[in-house]
């Protein structure tokens, strides 16, 4: 099998509404930055570099990576852009993983970002239609989100728009504790249902942020990562799944691509009792419902019971199952790069080094991606341990 | 390392607009004759690694409306959104790593219903590049000044670059121009942009590829004629025109150094049969022949006065007429690996290089090459 790979170093920009301060390149280059320090490295121990972003209309910049590989240390070095709609940060660390796993590379930089100040974001998702017929019914992500939140009720009558009001409650408090949070609010669940209606059953704070940020990640072969830090996060499993947008029988719920992926990913880690085993997960939850949906979906709660975990607290950063401890996409999402901070957070949390959000004796975690129609899953392990 | 191989390749004729398809049937089309070429069903390919360009399709997320024509229903599916010939590359990365023993690799391109100029001009920043109107071909002119007046190279040099790989192309049932072209011809066909001429550009062009890359274990399962992938490099240059040497091509230069090494070539001129090159533009094939290795840096226009690379001489360069014959933009480099797959299991037909066994694949990606790919190839 693959030799051990781990993630040795982090960078994350602060979220915000727009960076006027700096240029793509700039914002991009602080991520690096940040990474390569908290490495301990320079730009020269880095072998080669996988760049991405979401749709390429965001920043109206075509293969990005031709202009971002010398602020992504990756001048004279080989650079490869990977794009899988929003998951794209996690398929980002994922290929990084491989160019250090097949032996080629030792020390290899996962950068991910998005600039969404410099276009309009609604309109780059709305683009994904299809332009002959799709079109005329696009609207971004947020319809389809509201579809499957409703279909999500509808099965499960017990859930409420008062359960997303305590998810948003408990992600903008959580995010207070991340350093690079865009959205860092103390709110009530009055204040939350109060908020208005941006497609129903979505509510304002129901909804992720629109983002300028940056991440970056740097994985290691295993003698590397233990000379470059005591404490490496290592990759103990990576699957993934996609599915047709469109295929006849798609669960808009729980998408059997996500389902795969997770059973897949734990069976290659040894897992066979997640909720036991994983201390901490990241969810790629960019609406507040998906909190529940995705836990259900992986396995980390109990189908059906996704409003109990949120009423009782096993999903808070001192329950059982913590969830989401950084505030997740919910609170900070700089599209392209957001799935890749789930990896980052994850390895954040297993190497101790999550700060003020950390879980205690967190020792195993996932970090989930979504991109698409509901359609490509992303789940990798990272563990404190080999 | 795990060894890999390509065991199979299947590509789609090359035409100026494949107006009858759309992008799902050129690849679905692809797909489905590289599975049956190799005795495969979808649901044995664990993984397909595709390329495409939202930007060429009008579509954001383009992998979106494509992944049941991909063949990657619940396969663990994933996009490089470079040229197919770097999909190609991470599906080696995954095999050779040890997690997978099989991968699917397909890229598309349809630049008939998109235009070139604005693909390529959206490649430069917004807000300098972009308002100036750069685009693939004027900065390729640039570069074309730039070697030629370095190295005395001359507009007919470039021109016999045209004139053999269009006569190659004839025989290739899969390239779009191609016939018996003559120097005058080319030089007296119109300036699209000095020094650059219309036949030394790159015609327009539709099409799709499609290649299985295996394990060595399972590709010995799979066929008798494994083309071994014996060593790749890859190396992308500076941004901007202004920080880069223009004349050379340094990051192909690295590329072909890393692939040599890894497969022990010591004199690519002697130990290749063969190479397909990825040159939009007939100056860049001259300039390839530099970097690559084949002849000493400014020897690029009597390397080919010389005729090695024309068939039947010792290094045929682009057989299949490369690029200047068909490139269908974000598979172009992937074709050339399926070229080097037919010629190395003997299947290249009229194009056949006699006795090939070792050939070499080289890709490109970002204007006047910034990114390049070289892989080396072996038949056993």
């Amino acid at each position: 099998m693959a030799r051990p790979v781990a993630i040795v170093g982090t960078g994350q920009t602060k979220g915000r509404r727009r960076r006027e301060d700096v240029n793509l390149s700039g914002m991009v280059h602080e991520a690096v930055r940040a990474a390569l320090e908290d490495a301990d490295l320079k730009p020269s121990d880095i072998d080669a570099v996988v760049i991405g972003n979401a749709p390429e209309v965001f920043e109206g910049i075509n293969y990005p990576e031709l202009l971002l590989g010398t602020a992504s240390a990756g001048y004279m070095k080989p650079v490869m852009r990977i794009y899988t709609g929003g998951s794209v940060g996690a398929s980002v660390g994922i290929c990084a993983y491989y160019h250090v796993a097949c032996g080629l590379h030792d020390v290899v930089l996962a950068v991910a970002f998005e600039k969404l100040s410099d276009g309009v974001p609604n309109y780059g998702l709305s683009v994904t239609y299809d332009p002959l017929w799709g079109r005329d019914f696009a609207a971004g992500a947020v319809t389809l989100v509201a579809l499957q939140a409703r279909e999500y009720m509808h099965r499960n009558p017990q859930i409420t728009e008062e359960h997303f009001a305590m998810i948003a409650v408990k992600t903008r408090k959580d995010a207070q504790d991340n350093p690079y949070a865009h959205l860092q609010l103390d709110l009530t669940v009055e204040e939350a249902l109060s908020s208005h209606v941006v497609v129903s059953p979505l509510r304002l704070h129901d909804c992720c942020p629109t983002t300028d940020a940056a991440a970056a990640a740097v994985f290691a072969s295993g003698d590397k990562a233990k000379r470059i830090t005591d404490r490496p996060a290592w990759v103990r499993s990576i699957a993934t799944c996609s599915e047709g947008a469109y295929y006849p029988g798609m669960d808009m719920v729980y998408p059997a691509s996500l389902q795969k992926a997770a059973q897949t990913a734990y069976k290659r880690a040894g897992i066979t009792d997640p909720v036991k085993e994983i201390d901490v997960a990241e969810l790629y939850c960019a609406f507040t419902p998906q909190e529940m949906i995705w836990a259900e979906t992986v396995g980390l709660c109990e189908r059906g019971k996704g409003g109990e975990m949120t009423e009782s607290g096993r999903s808070r950063r001192d329950g059982e199952m913590p969830l989401n401890p950084s505030g997740t996409v919910v609170s900070h999402n700089p599209i392209g790069a957001s799935a890749l901070i789930r990896q980052i957070e994850a390895a954040l949390q297993v190497s101790g080094k999550a700060g003020a959000h950390q879980i205690e004796g967190a020792k195993t975690a996932l970090a989930h991606g979504w991109g698409g129609w509901l359609q490509f899953h992303t789940i990798m392990i990272l563990s404190s341990e080999l | 390392m795990n060894r890999v191989a390509i065991v199979g390749a299947a590509q789609t004729r090359h035409e100026a607009a494949l107006a009858d398809e759309n992008h799902q049937d050129l690849a679905y089309r692809t797909v489905k004759e590289v599975l049956e070429l190799t005795g495969l069903r979808q649901q044995d390919i664990p993984m397909v690694i595709n390329s495409g360009s939202d930007i060429l399709d009008g579509r954001g997320i383009s992998t979106y409306m494509m992944v049941e024509a991909l063949g990657a229903q619940m396969t663990e599916e994933t996009k490089v959104a470079d040229d197919g010939a770097y999909a190609a590359l991470y599906a080696w990365m995954r095999i050779a790593s040890g997690a997978y023993d099989l991968a699917l690799v397909v890229a598309y391109g349809k630049s008939s219903e998109s235009h070139p100029h604005w693909y390529h001009n959206m490649v430069f920043d917004p807000f300098y590049g972009q308002p100036m109107g750069l685009d693939l071909l004027n900065c390729a002119a640039l570069q074309a000044n730039a070697y030629m007046n370095r190295y005395g190279i001359t507009e007919e040099q470039a021109a016999g670059v045209v004139v053999k790989d269009l006569r190659n192309a004839k025989n290739n049932p899969y390239a779009l121009r191609k016939g018996d072209y003559t120097l005058e011809q080319v030089m007296s066909s119109p300036y699209l942009c000095t020094p650059i001429k219309e036949l030394d550009a790159y015609p327009v062009t539709d099409g799709a590829c499609a290649l299985i890359l295996a394990g060595e274990e399972r590709a010995r399962e799979l066929t008798d004629r494994p083309v071994w992938i014996e060593g790749l490099g890859a190396c992308q240059d500076a941004f901007h025109l202004g920080n880069r040497e223009l004349a050379r091509i340094p990051s192909a230069e690295e590329s072909a150094k890393k692939a040599y090494a890894m497969a022990g070539i010591k004199d690519p001129l002697k130990e290749l049969d063969l190479a397909e090159v990825y040159a939009d533009f007939s100056f860049q094939e001259l300039m390839l022949y530099e970097a690559l290795g084949f002849c000493p840096e400014g020897a690029g226009g009597a390397f080919a006065d010389s005729g090695t690379p024309e068939m039947g001489k010792s290094l045929p360069v682009n057989p299949s007429g490369g690029p200047l014959a068909a490139n269908p933009l974000v598979c172009t480099g992937l074709v050339r690996l399926a070229e080097c797959w037919l010629q190395l299991t003997g299947q290249a037909g009229a194009r056949q290089v006699a006795g090939a066994k070792r050939a070499l694949a080289h890709a490109y990606v970002g204007p006047c090459m910034q990114n390049n790919l070289v892989f080396i190839l072996g038949g056993e």
